[in-house]
């Protein structure tokens, strides 16, 4: 049987919640379009989702799914990956449930390098609960609860996870559809702890309080300020406030926790001894 | 191979580990906290032996989430812990109850509360452990109160946990944890072990959340062709978000009867001494034990005392607590706290009969003359 | 034979209470009987106050506490003033002489542990010779289960030097 990217997703449960202008739509049809290029099977796929608007995503998919908790999709997803070793747990987090709520799990998470896929979608502030500031709010920016300016700077969300020993580190924008599809497609293939983030507009709240111009002129402003790394680390440090950097930072072979486990840990034939449900 | 054979002295929170091996437990995510790490040990050494996983997570908060995870992926999991540990699990605990997750949670009672003494015991989680996460919710608790109980109520926490698709915490305490007893585990296969129910049929028709008769819908995992969609909102049989009028009344009213339908499959007690006595005490854990000696001493001086031990703390044993008020001329509720169980009982206390407090909360336990000074001042 | 024994062992971390516990302990299982044990630590984390209690027993064993000991084994002072006024005359006090000035006047017997350790050739045995102490004055468990329970308890290695050191205590070397 061939997988058509429709498999992976529930068409009876469009249109997406999400304002006119917002990233997620792309995103999701970008990873369902990453499974079929990959062909994997829907029943072994299990998208896990936060708290937020992209957390609102796992409603829209066919697979098996999981929502949680704010900032615990990583801790749940782990428990899902090592119940189930066979699984692609594919794990969607905003910025506020990735590295704000969550940041603890998602270092931890980094750093014992559970094979999990990532997919942050970065808007710069808590959408869904009317556009307070995040942890990756830009420091000045003007939110709901930061009426005279954000007075905290935000977190590189890529340098986070690859300072924690991510084995995969790619960034892109909402306007690269292309891009998001293929770095989700090495994400999954890659075993251990992998992470894409996309920087997305959020026109309603975050976009519309610091960016001249709607939707399009937001989409304009990610196609324009995004830049390769090469590039950027280049530039001096104000064009940098105006710039993304994009590309693949980290793409390594680091072995993933069930691998090292299993190694320190090697299974004695007691596997059927007592209970058990399998 | 490390698993007790014959006769040996264990240590409480050995014989809960090996408990829950025996129930066929494959999968335990923790973090260390006292008086509760022995657990986590036992299980770091002894669950890759029977090709399960121990994973130490970053904080309790971690734990709970990872349990919930391997259990919808088809494992039977368990999490260990005391005070401060069980409050921070508190809200994904609740995500365990929405979704109808099995799983086992520990809970190895220190004095609190917040830090409090992390080395001596209490009985002070009994409401929390009953409604410690928010909203609606039913929960089971079971009570142990020997090292026999911490192995054969772990069984039993399992095996409620399956038949019932809940999280069912095992409310210990640091002297029951810690002590060490005699015991001869069972030989494996002998003791009774209750899978969850598994859905059959055509996996297309599958929907995850849809109840049979007895209101337990029956649970696929991640991986089969049965799609499951758990979700922590408010959720209709499909598993999806549904915020419609009526979905979650619906949803409450089925997850409440599936515990308080089945009162007499999961209540349990325990009657000790005279039958006839006029005075009974109501205690659980540790202090039941104490409870015990004094009887058993009081009869020695002529005064007849009968205990209703609680091995279920919740849902509360209304019908038993009921029928021992409506006979006691006098009820002693002895607990390691202000007074928990106390309110329970005085709530179903339609005779009026006298109920009397006794609390201790400096972290040992009642002594034997305690008790007895409250009997002899009770039987006057 | 008593019914019901109750045994507590006090002293400093390190002077193998709890070890010596477990053996008093497991030796009694071999006897078919109940047994409860429990051990409590002062908060330092080497040496400070350490303690093991053992109830042994035919019937079931309520109280988790030695609520009134049949013995008390005290290797330090700390662990003397802890017992000495609690226990009631019929409990016998066997302390460290090297370590203890005892008060009580009755049912008490001094015994030179240390000492007699050196003279063995090892400070680490201190608890078989103590369980052989503690045998010889309360026929707790048969000499045999005791024997048989340091065996078990300990590697092969050490075997010889223990049950000398347990005999010592009983008196028969």
């Amino acid at each position: 049987m061939t997988y058509k990217y429709t498999d992976y997703l529930k068409t009876e449960a469009q249109p997406y919640m999400w304002c006119p202008g917002c990233g997620d739509g792309i995103v999701v049809r970008a990873l369902a379009e990453a499974l079929a290029e990959l062909q994997l099977p829907p029943h072994q796929v299990v998208i896990a989702t936060g708290i937020g608007c992209w957390g609102k995503a796992d409603d829209y998919f066919a697979t098996h799914a999981f929502h949680g908790t704010h900032g615990r999709a990583l801790a749940f997803a782990t428990g899902i990956k090592i119940g189930n070793p066979e699984l692609h747990v594919i794990v969607l987090m905003g910025d506020g449930d990735a590295v704000t709520i969550g940041g603890n799990h998602f270092i931890h998470s980094a750093r014992r390098n559970i094979d999990l896929t990532a997919v942050v979608v970065n808007n710069y502030n808590y959408g869904m609960t009317g556009g307070q500031y995040s942890a990756t709010s830009p420091l000045t920016a003007r939110t709901t609860t930061s009426p005279r300016g954000v007075p905290e700077p935000g977190f590189d969300v890529c340098a986070l996870a690859e300072t924690s020993g991510a084995n995969f580190v790619a960034r892109t924008t909402a306007y690269h559809v292309l891009q998001i599809k293929k770095y989700i497609m090495q994400a999954i293939q890659k075993k251990g702890f992998s992470l894409v983030e996309v920087m997305s507009p959020c026109p309603t709240h975050f976009g519309r309080r610091n960016f001249a111009g709607g939707p399009l002129a937001m989409m304009k402003y990610l196609k324009e300020r995004a830049v390769p790394k090469s590039r950027f680390d280049k530039m001096t440090d104000q064009e940098k406030i105006d710039h993304i950097a994009t590309g693949i930072f980290v793409d390594k072979e680091r072995p993933d926790f069930l691998k090292v486990y299993r190694e320190l840990n090697p299974i004695n034939q007691l596997a059927d001894q007592g209970g058990g449900n399998k | 191979m490390s698993r007790p054979k014959g006769m040996q002295l264990l240590q409480g929170n050995e014989a809960c580990a090996w408990g829950a091996i025996d129930a066929g437990a494959r999968f335990f995510a923790g973090y260390p906290i006292t008086p509760s790490s022995e657990i986590a040990e036992v299980c770091a050494r002894e669950l890759p032996e029977y090709g399960g996983v121990y994973i130490q997570m970053e904080d309790e908060i971690a734990s709970m989430a990872a349990i919930i995870g391997a259990s919808l992926s088809g494992q039977k999991t368990f999490t260990a812990t005391s005070g401060p540990g069980f409050s921070l699990m508190q809200e994904n605990l609740g995500v365990g109850i929405y979704q109808e997750v099995p799983c086992v949670i520990v809970n190895v009672q220190r004095v609190g509360p917040s830090t409090g003494l992390a080395t001596r015991p209490a009985q002070a989680d009994v409401m929390q452990s009953r409604w410690g996460t928010h909203g609606d919710h039913s929960i089971i608790v079971l009570s142990p109160a020997s090292v026999k109980e911490m192995y054969y109520l772990t069984v039993r926490a399992f095996n409620l946990a399956e038949k019932y698709r809940t999280p069912v915490i095992l409310l210990s305490d640091e002297v029951i944890g810690h002590l060490r007893e005699n015991i001869a585990l069972p030989e494996p296969g002998t003791i009774e072990i209750i899978n969850r129910k598994r859905p059959q049929g055509d996996p297309k028709k599958y929907l995850p959340y849809k109840p049979d008769e007895d209101g337990i819908p029956p649970m696929a995992s991640y991986g089969d062709e049965y799609i499951v969609h758990a979700s922590s909102s408010c959720h209709d049989e499909t598993g999806c978000s549904n915020s419609k009028p009526d979905t979650n009344n619906k949803l409450l009213n089925r997850l409440r009867a599936k515990i308080y339908n089945n009162i007499e499959d999961i209540v349990q007690v325990e009657y000790f001494g005279p039958a006839d006595a006029d005075i009974t005490i109501i205690a659980f854990g540790a202090t039941s034990r104490v409870c015990k000696q004094a009887i058993v001493e009081a009869e020695k001086e002529g005064i007849k005392i009968n205990l209703l031990r609680l091995i279920t703390i919740w849902p509360f044993a209304d019908e038993q607590v009921q029928k021992v008020l409506e006979k006691a001329k006098a009820v002693i509720v002895p607990e390691m706290n202000q007074g928990q169980v106390l309110g329970e009982v005085q709530r179903v206390n339609r005779t009026n009969t006298p109920v009397y407090q006794v609390s201790r909360t400096d972290g040992e336990l009642f002594t034997t003359a305690e008790i007895l000074a409250k009997i002899r001042e009770v039987a006057i | 034979m008593k019914k019901t024994w109750q045994i507590v062992m006090a002293g400093d971390g390190g002077q193998g209470l709890i070890v010596g516990g477990r053996i008093l302990a497991q030796a009694a299982i071999l006897e078919g009987k109940n047994v409860l044990q429990t051990q409590s630590y002062g908060i330092a984390a080497r040496g400070g106050y350490s303690e093991a209690q053992v109830i042994i027993s035919d019937g079931e064993i309520y109280n988790p506490k030695c609520e009134t000991p049949d013995l008390v084994l005290a290797l330090t002072q700390t662990a003397y003033d802890r017992y000495c006024e609690q226990v009631d005359e019929n409990c016998l006090i066997i302390y460290e002489e090297d370590a203890v000035t005892p008060r009580r006047g009755k049912n008490e017997v001094g015994y030179p542990f240390k000492d007699t350790c050196l003279d063995i050739g090892s400070l680490k045995v201190i608890n078989s010779l103590f369980l052989g102490v503690i045998l010889k004055n309360a026929p707790i468990v048969s000499k045999e289960s005791m024997v048989n329970s340091i065996k078990e308890a300990l590697p092969s290695k050490l075997h010889e030097i223990n049950l000398k050191a347990f005999n010592v205590g009983m008196g028969s070397e």
